[in-house]
């Protein structure tokens, strides 16, 4: 249902693609590969919704995958702020507890390393310039 | 050309020169191995370095830049299932599998003999045909690069495994709809961007790669609490088992022509020819997972040097890699075409005898370093996974240096975690991505020029060939069927 609904609003922008003033008359032009692809995309949704109905099995981990998730959008939305590397190494110690990490010490040993290498080989030695 | 090659080996064959291919390989192949940098990247960042060089040392330097870092792709993808580039998304396919089935060592030293013989038997059709086959290269143009792609995804679709059509049907939509997003390259138009300036570029290919393999496997181990199997490599397992030889030396043959003859399409370049070598052997060949490896390895590598045939012949790019390295030529004051043989002798040729050296270099530097590269994913779960967050996450903001992209690449990752719960194979939507803006454009660009009379294919016999063949491929179930 999902995917109907994304092909739906799909169909509707490419309606709404704003050509140039000859595109209208064109024989191909911007809406009319991604007109086709949304039809054929609906199309094949609908036979499929009718021969097999998918049920999702999933298993007790939802709980680390959600935290996961957050993590990840926490880095993303700090990132401009804390810099990339202190942001990594947030990330990366606080996906090790989520995992289950038990040993202090390598959780934060490992949670600094990867970051400082990261930065004397993308910084240093490429000398590549992070533009936040 | 006897002559030629001579000259050429003399040249590649000086110290300076095998001191630089060794450089140039080493370099290549780590900047290749991590996730995000492909060979355009590398070749970028050793530009500065063959400035310094002559002109004759700064190309054989680049062309095993070049092969390093094809090579360097295939170890993350195999050990990690994160292809940092495009022309190693297939060896992903299969490598990955083996990989999770304690067979990592076995994976990359298949890679590896298949990337050194791919390598050199292009090389040595490249040394024979060069000439020939720049001027059948000429004939490809706009209807027959539609009707080969079109070609493309019609066997992916109807060679599926089985009950999976209609899921790699809309698993390619959904790919050749994600590629037109952002400026429509003929029209100018802007589309589905929602008036986001990141989206005008279109999805970064890199992006959807990490998103799709790299970040939602993780999501998926992590959903199923599934662990990676440890990898114990000795260096008795570099060795390939007899009994795999035969159907191996088959795989990497085939293989190796059909990528060097798709490399020398321009714009085709390592992708397609992976794909379509991966695919081929899936359709005609014993099916194993190391020939699932073998195929795109060999293809990717023989793709690397048939796109040295229109840049170096024609000087025209057949790729974005060698797109760099034509800049890399210009700023030398080289003026690439069919003259550069005739006016450069020592640099066409020493370029193509690097291909031999520089390959024989890639198989003594990395069949050694197997073992230690196979030890990365015995590393505690709790830490494996974070690692490769973290790289996938490095990847795409070193190519793109954009937040909108990370978050971009969380929810494709989220979404085709679900896709993949629900079994729709994820490699029909790369491809598609992949190969939607080449479609969309040969397309539009074939309806111009016939202005809409059909008739005009007609006199493009190889459109002809191609188009028949995706009919013959779409009756190959209707046959099945009525047979059985």
């Amino acid at each position: 249902m999902a995917l109907l609904a994304f092909s739906g609003i799909y169909l509707y922008e490419t309606m709404s693609i704003t050509l140039d003033p000859w595109g209208e008359d064109d024989l191909m032009n911007s809406r009319t590969l991604p007109y086709l692809y949304s039809v054929c995309l609906v199309a094949c949704l609908i036979a499929h919704g009718y021969r097999d109905s998918a049920k999702v099995s999933l298993k007790g981990n939802y709980k680390k995958l959600l935290m996961i998730l957050i993590s990840l959008g926490l880095f993303a939305y700090f990132l401009d702020m804390l810099g990339l590397w202190i942001s990594l190494a947030l990330l990366i110690g606080a996906n090790m507890s989520i995992l289950g990490h038990k040993k202090p010490l390598s959780l934060v040993s490992i949670s600094l390393i990867f970051p400082t290498l990261g930065w004397l080989i993308v910084e240093k030695a490429m000398a590549i310039v992070i533009p936040i | 050309m006897i002559e030629g090659l001579v000259q050429g080996l003399q040249t590649a064959l000086s110290l300076s020169n095998l001191i630089w291919i060794l450089i140039g390989c080493s370099a290549g192949t780590l900047i290749g191995m991590m996730p995000g940098l492909g060979p355009i990247t590398a070749i970028a960042l050793m530009i500065p370095v063959s400035y310094s060089l002559d002109p004759a040392g700064g190309l054989i330097m680049m062309a095993g830049v070049y092969y390093g870092a094809v090579f360097g792709g295939s170890t993350s993808a195999i050990l990690i299932n994160a292809p940092g580039v495009a022309s190693t998304v297939a060896t992903s396919f299969d490598g990955y599998k083996l990989t999770k089935s304690g067979k990592a060592g076995k994976a990359l030293t298949i890679a590896a003999y298949s990337s050194f013989l791919g390598g050199v038997a292009s090389a040595l059709i490249l040394v024979l045909s060069a000439s020939s086959i720049a001027s059948i290269a000429l004939h490809i143009q706009s209807p027959e690069y539609a009707a080969l792609l079109l070609l493309a995804m019609s066997s992916l679709i109807v060679f599926a495994q089985a009950g999976a059509r209609l899921k790699s049907a809309i698993t390619l939509l959904l790919g050749l709809i994600l590629g037109t997003i952002g400026t429509d390259q003929l029209a100018g138009v802007q589309r589905f961007t929602f008036d986001q300036l990141e989206l005008v570029d279109g999805i970064h290919f890199i992006l959807l790669v990490m998103a799709t393999f790299a970040l939602a496997e993780i999501f998926y181990l992590v959903l199923q609490g599934k662990r990676f199997t440890p990898q114990t490599v000795g260096l008795k397992q570099l060795v390939i088992p007899r009994k795999d030889i035969p159907e191996l030396s088959k795989v990497i043959s085939r293989s190796s022509v059909l990528g060097f003859f798709i490399g020398v399409l321009p714009g085709a370049g390592g992708t397609l020819a992976s794909l379509f070598a991966y695919d081929f052997e899936k359709r005609v060949g014993n099916q194993s997972l190391e020939s699932g490896v073998a195929a795109p390895e060999s293809a990717n590598n023989a793709a690397c040097t048939g796109s040295f045939v229109p840049l170096l012949t024609l000087g025209i790019p057949g790729s974005g890699t060698t797109a760099v390295l034509l800049g890399v030529m210009l700023a030398y004051g080289l003026q690439p075409g069919p003259t550069l043989i005739t006016d450069q002798p020592e640099l066409f040729w020493g370029v193509i005898a690097s291909m031999f050296i520089g390959n024989c270099f890639l198989l003594v530097l990395n069949l050694p370093l197997i073992p230690f590269l196979a030890q990365l994913i015995n590393l505690p779960y709790t830490i494996l996974i974070p690692m490769i967050v973290a790289l996938s996450l490095l990847g795409v903001f070193l190519t793109t240096f954009s937040i909108f992209d990370l978050g971009l690449m969380i929810v494709i990752a989220t979404i085709t975690t679900f896709l993949r719960l629900q079994n729709y194979p994820l490699a029909p939507l790369l491809l598609g991505f992949i190969l939607s803006g080449m479609f969309e454009e040969n397309v539009r660009r074939t309806a111009l020029i016939s202005m809409g009379e059909w008739g005009y294919l007609l006199e493009r016999p190889i459109t002809l060939f191609l188009l028949g063949l995706s009919v013959i491929i779409w009756l190959t179930p209707l046959w099945h069927r009525a047979r059985h």
